[in-house]
This record gives C-alpha cells, structure tokens and sequence, in this order.
C-alpha cells in the first residue's frame, strides 16, 4: 500500500490516536476485565456467524409462541390458534437476520462491559501491560467489526453492510490482519520518509534516541543499582 | 540476502536471546561495557592499527598489510572484553525489573540492541580489513546491495565521531552513581 503526502499522516494520526484510545481504555479497566470482553465479544461473534440460524429459528419459534398465547390458543380447541400461529409473521426474515444477529451480538458486548464493571473488583483486574494489549485488541476486533458498517455512512443508501464488507474484502481489506498490517506499513512508511528527509542530522537523532532509550531502561528499574564494579572472576551469567 | 549477512544476523538473533534469558538489568551492565569498548577501539583505531601493522610485519613476519592480524586483533579484543562482561562482575546492575509484557518487551529490545553491537562490531571489523577470514565469514564478491546498505550502519561507521558513543554511558553512569 502506498498512499501520498499529507493524507498518510492523517491515516496513520488516526491509526495511532484509534490504538491508544482502546489502550487507554483497556488501562482504566483492567486488564481482567479487558480480557472477558475480549473473549466474549470473539466467541458470541464466532458463534452467531456459524451458529446465528439456530438463534433465528428459536426467536422465530418465540414469535409464534406470542402470537399463540395472545390470541388465546393455551385455551381453545386448536383451530383458531393454528390459524393465528400460521399467520403469523416471522420475526426474524432472510432480509433482517444479519441485522437481528448483529443486534444480539452488540447487545451481548454492551451486557460483558457492564457485568464486568459491576462484578470484577478493581484489585483483580489490574491495570499494567496486559489490560493495555486487551484493550487495543478488543479495538483492533471493533473495527474489523464495525468499520464495514459505519462506511455505509459515506456509501450510497442502497449497499448493504455486507457489500460494503464484501468491497473491503475484494482486496483483502476489512479483516484484522490487513487493517494491522496497512496500518503498520502506514507509521513505517512515515518514519523511512521522515529519516530520509533528516540528512545529515540521523547520526545525532540516533544518538538521542540511543540515549533516551537507555535513559528509559533505567527508570523501568526499582530501586536501580549498581551491585558490583570491579572484576571477581566468578562467572556469573 | 548473501551470506555474509546472514552470519552476523544470527549471531545478532543469538545474543538476543542470551539477552532474553538474562533480562534486561543484567544486560544493560553489558551495554554500557559494550558501548565503552566501541568507542575505545574506534577513537584509537588508527593508532592501534599503526602499532599492530609494525607488530605484525616486523616481530611475526607478515606481509603488509597484515589484515587478518589486525581483524583478529581487534575482533579479539572486543570479544574477550564482551565475554568478561557477560561472565565475570563487571558492572552488574541490580534493581527489579518491569513486570510482563512491558518486562519482556524491555528483554527483548535491550537485547536487540546488544546483538546489534555484538555482530555488528565484529563484522565492521570483517568489513574495515577486507574479510581476511572469508574461508570462515562465507564471503563472497561483490557484497549484496542489502550487505553494502547495512554496513553503513555498523556501529563504529554510526557516527563520525566515535566520542559519541560515550555519551550514553556517561549519562547512565551519572544516573547509577548520584543515589
């Protein structure tokens, strides 16, 4: 992927603000809490993608089970209520059960963020680097889920989320992997364009860099020491 | 990618993972040893090659240039310098590292940085005397064009002043010493 100019540095502005936000959000959580949103939101996506019919057909079932009580068939001979069951609409169509699944799917995320708000403590779902790495992967997940629908915002009314989904994927946009890998190639092309236009100044940006990351190394130490300055010659590896 | 540069990337990924295993409060007493040599033997590079060339020719008898003398001198020196650091108590730093992944990130970065020193060093010192050691080092002409960029960016070819690879020892000294 090769895209030009200013437009790069917004795309990949975009990425990093996108990563650090779903970080951000993962460290205030907790890297528990996190981590079942993570798992939870991959496996009821995984299931109602394989799965999703049978959920359909039991809602559907549900549907006429409604229509059967309300129209007092617990209680009639058999033949009214068959006809208001028979009559009745599905609830779940072949035109609406994407959405319907989709809807289940937001609503199950939406339950997982508040139960494990309500019942993991604060003391279990610790706030480090884990809670930040689940954070930008439940982010990195969102957007290969809810990217192919917002970008109906800005598509003509008639195509669908899985046409959209389907463009994206045409050239193997849309997936996890691609928006990663685009978005690393982003930030990567960014860096040799800005190293090529340092010139003369790389050495001395090195340099700093070097220093800074060593400087970094240091102060990740508690209670950073040196032990020993002299040679004893007892191996110690 | 050509052979030359693929044996001093793998002893590069080797010292990486010495690096991993160790940790990184360990490995970085063996970066400032590391940082201190390259810029020891590259600010007296020429005197010292100077001095071994006249060792070389005139006391064992070789013909000038001697340059496997000098590149197992000088590769000699760094290594046995690097080996002291890693198994004896030269500087050994102590402190509690940071808990993972940040931890390991940390491991695995630090010893990144020394395998790029380590091999790196070693093969500018191939480079400088023109691989008197191909047998070994699998050389062969012409050096790749990936060989060729990376060379560039060897650690004593990083800065055209070798004090500026003191720098950062210094200011990690001064951070150690001033508690």
């Amino acid at each position: 992927m090769n895209i030009n100019g200013s437009i790069s540095i917004e795309l990949m502005i975009s990425f990093v603000i996108f990563l650090t936000f779903f970080g951000w959000i993962g460290l205030r959580r907790g890297a528990k809490r996190e981590l079942i949103v993570l798992l939870t939101s991959l496996i009821s996506w995984l299931i109602l993608q394989e799965k999703g019919d049978l959920l359909v057909r039991i809602t559907n079932l549900g549907g006429q089970l409604l229509a059967l009580i309300a129209s007092g068939g617990l209680s009639d001979n058999g033949t009214a209520s068959a006809a208001a069951t028979s009559s009745t609409q599905q609830l779940v169509t072949d035109t609406n059960e994407n959405a319907f699944l989709f809807f289940v799917w937001v609503i199950i995320v939406i339950v997982t963020y508040w139960l494990t708000n309500k019942l993991v403590l604060d003391k279990d779902s610790k706030s480090n680097g884990w809670a930040i790495l689940w954070g930008i992967a439940n982010g990195l997940f969102f957007a290969s889920v809810f990217l192919p629908r917002l970008v109906l915002l800005f598509l003509p009314t008639e195509t669908s989320p899985q046409q959209a989904g389907q463009q994206l994927a045409q050239d193997g946009r849309g997936s996890v992997m691609s928006f990663l890998s685009n978005g690393f190639q982003m930030v990567s092309d960014a860096i040799s364009n800005l190293w090529v236009n340092l010139g003369g100044l790389q050495p001395y940006v090195l340099l700093i860099l070097l220093t800074l990351f060593l400087v970094m190394v240091y102060f990740s130490i508690k209670g950073a020491k040196i032990a020993n300055l002299g040679g004893s010659g007892k191996s110690k590896c | 990618m050509g052979p030359i540069e693929l044996l001093f990337i793998t002893i590069g990924l080797i010292v990486t993972l010495i690096g991993l295993a160790r940790g990184y409060v360990k490995e970085l007493g063996n970066t400032v040893i590391i940082l201190a040599v390259i810029f020891l033997l590259t600010f007296f590079q020429e005197e010292l090659t100077s001095i071994m060339t006249k060792v070389g020719t005139d006391i064992l008898g070789l013909s000038a240039p001697p340059n496997g003398f000098l590149s197992l001198f000088f590769s000699g020196v760094f290594i046995a310098i690097v080996f002291t650091s890693y198994a004896g108590k030269t500087l050994d730093f102590q402190g509690t590292p940071m808990p993972p992944p940040g931890g390991w990130l940390l491991n695995l970065t630090v010893g990144l940085l020394n395998g790029y020193l380590i091999a790196g060093t070693l093969w500018y010192y191939q480079d400088t005397f023109q691989y008197p050691l191909r047998n070994i080092t699998g050389y062969q002409e012409p050096l790749s064009a990936r060989a060729q960029a990376m060379i560039n960016y060897l650690p004593p070819n990083l800065f055209e002043n070798p004090v500026y690879w003191i720098i950062p020892v210094a200011v990690l000294l001064i951070l150690f010493v001033r508690k």
